[in-house]
């Protein structure tokens, strides 16, 4: 049997070492030039940072695709072919099974001046840090919302103590949401124990390090501050889904802005699949069952694109996806991952209830904002075309307004349009992606 | 030390470092100017993703710097719009 | 609800026909199933071509339909990018039969000039240098086609007109002296209906107890990133004109390429008949990739953002159908216009107008008459 597994993060390397023990070929397909996804980034030539999956990478059964474009997946009679650029050349190859686990993309909401140089994702701070060993600021702000804000303040507040030649420091946490809304997960902490103490040690980390984390205050405005080469940011008070707007906004100058609102689905490659997608916490995920198949034959869906939650349960459903692509979905071993796969659900589930972001987000900013930043779409362009133009989807949006038609074909801006169309009563924002990765005309053309 | 060229000035790099990291690390912020109102931009998602990061190497357009490994006697340039 | 004219589409078709109805007198509805360009409209490079059209009705059509484009644009204001970039049709060899056909078409009315290797190269600085002839067509022009619709019927809902999208038509029934459509809510007593339905026109007409040769043909198109302008026209091979008149079913290709303002650029076209399927095909944009290459070399290191495909409604002869249905009095149909709907849309919607109000119409109707296709019962 020819596997492909597209996405080589947490997910698809934890599917490929279950299927190394049988008799398959594995094609593993990704577009950076090494294993690991985002959660696992690493400098060139640093070990495989987790010890479990090391031994994979030089595996023989399994053919590395890296630096490797995905850009259409065709469905054949008896399976499917997948084209790629690698090295500036086509490839086609044929599979019987195809794993799809391509990963989250990080969720930014618009705010006024967000475009400004100095502004980036939380994310790209981490792989800054972790993959490159650069902290680029002296006056650091981390904001927005969700369980990531931890992990990069702890990795950037061990590399600012570890430097003795920084004046670098953190300057401000603003996160959006209050501690008291962890009762929201109850359920998930009681079950996963392991997560509730690596909560409390993140609360201790905080404290020992006297870093603050403002709650319920969001960055409402990002500009040029009088020195120009620094940022200034009003910090807003953000209160049962709205901006308490004037009464105790604060000013703080920095030079770097890492903001973060969670993950959403990269749906990129399922829309070249046409997967079946459905709403999830207002996500769009990929459909799936208990085996982790997916709307079509012979395709699996593994990782935060079935719903964001984290790598550990990324590592089980690629599990479960490898054991059912080999005919052992009824095994013991199965069975146990998905044990684990609920209560980690459970958990993810009650993270999301306590983090969602309002639909209605586009409202917090008095000021017009730009919510595509490819095309320059400001948020007043993309709610007329709905009032005005007759748009009723976010494809129609699209066409009038070129919001998502960018570079980017959408990957930051598809999801708040979503939001906004759905406020119209779209019921069709299904994402519509036919090229999935990057590819030159004189790369097709040879 | 390694070196390649941005709008003419020399940038140091390490071995294996990405454009934009290099860039950054010389405090050189803006990568680019956007095309439709001409607003200076710079990395955003780190990941390629969001192509605000794109720069202009040996006169090829549209070249993500936090994707493309730094080397030397590149001649890179803010990517002006499309130009 | 009641009303004089209900328009059934709201494309570029619909949106003209509405248009031209409106600005004579007449009160009207405009339903669509989905929304404003939710069909072929919507997929759609924003042609308006005199270039590609032998002599004929249909080149007649065009010529006014061209002026009439600029005349709307300065009636509801042009804010959808309509600007007269010219054409260039080129030959890689042997250009006799190109030249003959621009000759020809001079004789028409069209406005032509026969270009060597030079005047190319200035014309277009980044085509192939193996090009060495060709005819630039002053005359045609683009435009953004989703908006062009939208602010048409937008304009026009400021006069009294309604446009009510995701209306399903049920039924067309002829009640006494008129007309009766029906859709999921609505209920609309009407004098005339116009199928403007485009690729589904054959469905409409089949409802309201008609019928209309009307078929799907299936077309591509590669957009690439925002680039310079490396392309200053319509450029387009010779071979095209000859795709489009012919009756094939296999995939048919030429090369059709044109800069947008958005600093992308389109590439075209490919023409199959495979019925509805929306799948993409490999095979056709490898093609189109290695045609827009070949003529503009400085495309390869273009990057490809995005593909697309719509249905072309095409009727046995390729000529559009407009006119009054043999059977069904009140019924009037405005499809068919395979891959030239948004060029001759404007004249369209007039013709129609005119041969509801029983007006001299601005050409000859009978190549267009849906009687040519409709057995008529006695």
């Amino acid at each position: 049997m020819r596997i492909a597994i597209v996405g080589a993060g947490p997910a698809g390397i934890a599917a490929a070492r279950i299927l190394i023990k049988y008799e398959v070929s594995i094609d593993v397909y990704d577009q950076y030039p090494q294993a690991g996804g985002q959660y696992w980034r690493h400098r060139k030539g640093e070990s495989f940072p987790d010890t479990r999956f090391e031994t994979l990478t030089n595996h023989s059964k399994i053919s590395w695709f890296f630096d490797c474009s995905v850009w259409q997946i065709e469905s054949e009679k008896d399976g499917y072919s997948i084209h790629a650029i690698k090295d500036g050349k086509q490839i086609s190859n044929q599979y019987d099974s195809l794993l799809v686990a391509s990963g989250a993309v990080e969720r930014s909401l618009p705010v006024p001046g967000w475009t400004l140089p100095g502004v980036m994702t939380a994310g790209a701070l981490q792989s800054l840090i972790k993959g490159q060993g650069v902290v680029p600021g002296n006056r650091i702000v981390i904001a927005g919302s969700g369980p990531f804000l931890f992990p990069v303040i702890e990795t950037l507040q061990k590399t600012l103590r570890l430097s003795n030649s920084t004046k670098a420091e953190i300057v401000g946490i603003f996160e959006a949401r209050r501690l008291s809304r962890w009762w929201r997960n109850s359920y998930g902490l009681i079950l996963n124990p392991d997560k509730a103490l690596e909560a409390l040690r993140f609360l201790r980390y905080l404290r020992k390090n006297k870093l603050k984390v403002n709650s319920g205050r969001i960055i409402s405005k990002v500009q040029e501050s009088k020195t120009k080469t620094a940022k200034e940011i009003q910090i807003t008070s953000f209160k049962r889904e709205k901006l308490v707007k004037g009464a105790k906004d604060e000013y703080l100058e920095c030079d770097l802005i890492a903001m973060s609102y969670g993950f959403t689905p990269d749906l990129t490659i399922p829309s070249i699949l046409n997967l079946k997608t459905v709403n999830r916490f207002s996500d769009e995920i990929v459909l799936i069952d208990s085996n982790q198949r997916t709307s079509k034959l012979g395709i699996w869906a593994a990782g935060e694109i079935t719903g964001i939650g984290g790598h550990e349960l990324a590592i089980r459903e690629g599990e479960i996806a490898a054991f059912d692509i080999v005919g052992k979905a009824n095994s013991l071993a199965s069975a146990i991952r998905k044990l684990d796969r609920w209560r980690k659900r459970i958990f993810a589930d009650g993270l999301a209830r306590i983090y969602k972001v309002s639909d209605r987000w586009f409202e917090w900013s008095a000021e017009d904002v730009i919510v595509c930043r490819c095309e320059e779409v400001s948020r007043d362009e993309i709610l007329s075309s709905f009032t005005e133009l007759g748009a009723d989807s976010v494809r129609t949006s699209k066409l009038f307004t070129r919001a998502g038609m960018g570079m980017c074909q959408g990957r930051l801006c598809h999801r708040n349009v979503q939001d906004m169309a759905r406020l119209f009563g779209s019921e069709n924002t299904k994402t519509n992606r036919p090229i999935g990765g990057a590819v030159t005309l004189g790369e097709l053309s040879d | 030390m390694k070196h390649f060229k941005f709008e003419g000035d020399e940038i140091p790099f390490n071995e294996g470092e990405s454009i934009a990291s290099a860039l950054l690390r010389a405090g050189i912020w803006q990568f680019r100017e956007s095309r439709k109102s001409q607003q200076p931009r710079s990395l955003f998602c780190g990941i390629g993703h969001c192509y605000d990061c794109m720069v202009v190497i040996n006169e090829n357009i549209n070249q993500r710097a936090c994707l493309l490994e730094a080397r030397e006697g590149l001649s890179i340039k803010r990517q002006r719009g499309v130009n | 609800m009641r009303t004089e004219v209900v328009i059934v589409g709201a494309g570029i078709v619909g949106a003209m026909c509405a248009y031209y109805i409106n600005r004579s007198g007449l009160k009207a509805i405009v339903i669509d199933r989905g929304t404003v360009a939710s069909g072929t409209t919507g997929a759609g490079e924003g042609n308006i071509m005199v270039s590609d059209k032998s002599p004929g009705p249909e080149l007649e059509l065009a010529l006014k339909s061209r002026e009439m484009w600029f005349e709307v644009a300065d009636d509801v204001g042009n804010e959808f990018e309509l600007v007269a970039k010219g054409g260039l049709a080129v030959s890689r060899g042997d250009a006799a039969s190109l030249f003959k056909l621009s000759e020809q078409q001079s004789g028409a009315g069209v406005m032509t000039q026969k270009v060597g290797p030079k005047e190319i190269q200035e014309l277009e600085p980044y085509i192939s240098k193996a090009i060495i002839n060709g005819v630039h067509y002053p005359q045609d022009a683009q435009c953004q086609p989703m908006l062009a619709a939208a602010h048409i019927l937008r304009q026009l809902q400021r006069n009294d007109l309604n446009f009510i999208g995701h209306q399903e038509v049920i039924e067309i029934e002829r009640i006494a002296q008129s007309l009766v459509v029906r859709t999921s809510d609505l209920e609309i007593h009407c004098g005339y209906v116009i199928n403007a339905a485009g690729t589904w026109a054959g469905d409409i007409a089949r409802i309201a107890g008609s019928d209309l040769p009307i078929m799907p043909r299936r077309g591509f198109i590669l957009v690439t990133a925002p680039l310079p302008k490396y392309v200053n026209h319509k450029v387009y091979d010779s071979d095209y004109v000859d795709n489009v008149a012919s009756s094939d079913a296999e995939l048919q290709t030429s090369t059709v390429i044109e800069g947008t303002q958005s600093g992308t650029i389109l590439i075209g076209a490919s023409r199959e008949r495979i019925g509805f399927d929306r799948t993409i095909s490999v095979p056709v944009i490898q093609r189109l990739a290695r045609q827009a290459t070949s003529l503009f070399p400085v495309l390869a290191n273009a990057q490809l953002l995005r593909v697309y495909n719509g249905f072309r409604p095409y009727s046995p002869d390729h000529l559009p159908v407009i006119g009054a249905d043999s059977k069904i009095p009140g019924l009037f149909h405005c499809a068919g216009h395979e891959g030239a709907g948004i060029g001759l849309s404007a004249a369209s919607g007039k013709l129609i107008a005119q041969l509801i109000q029983g007006e001299t119409p601005i050409v000859d109707p009978a190549p267009f008459s849906p009687g040519r296709f409709q057995l008529v019962y006695q």
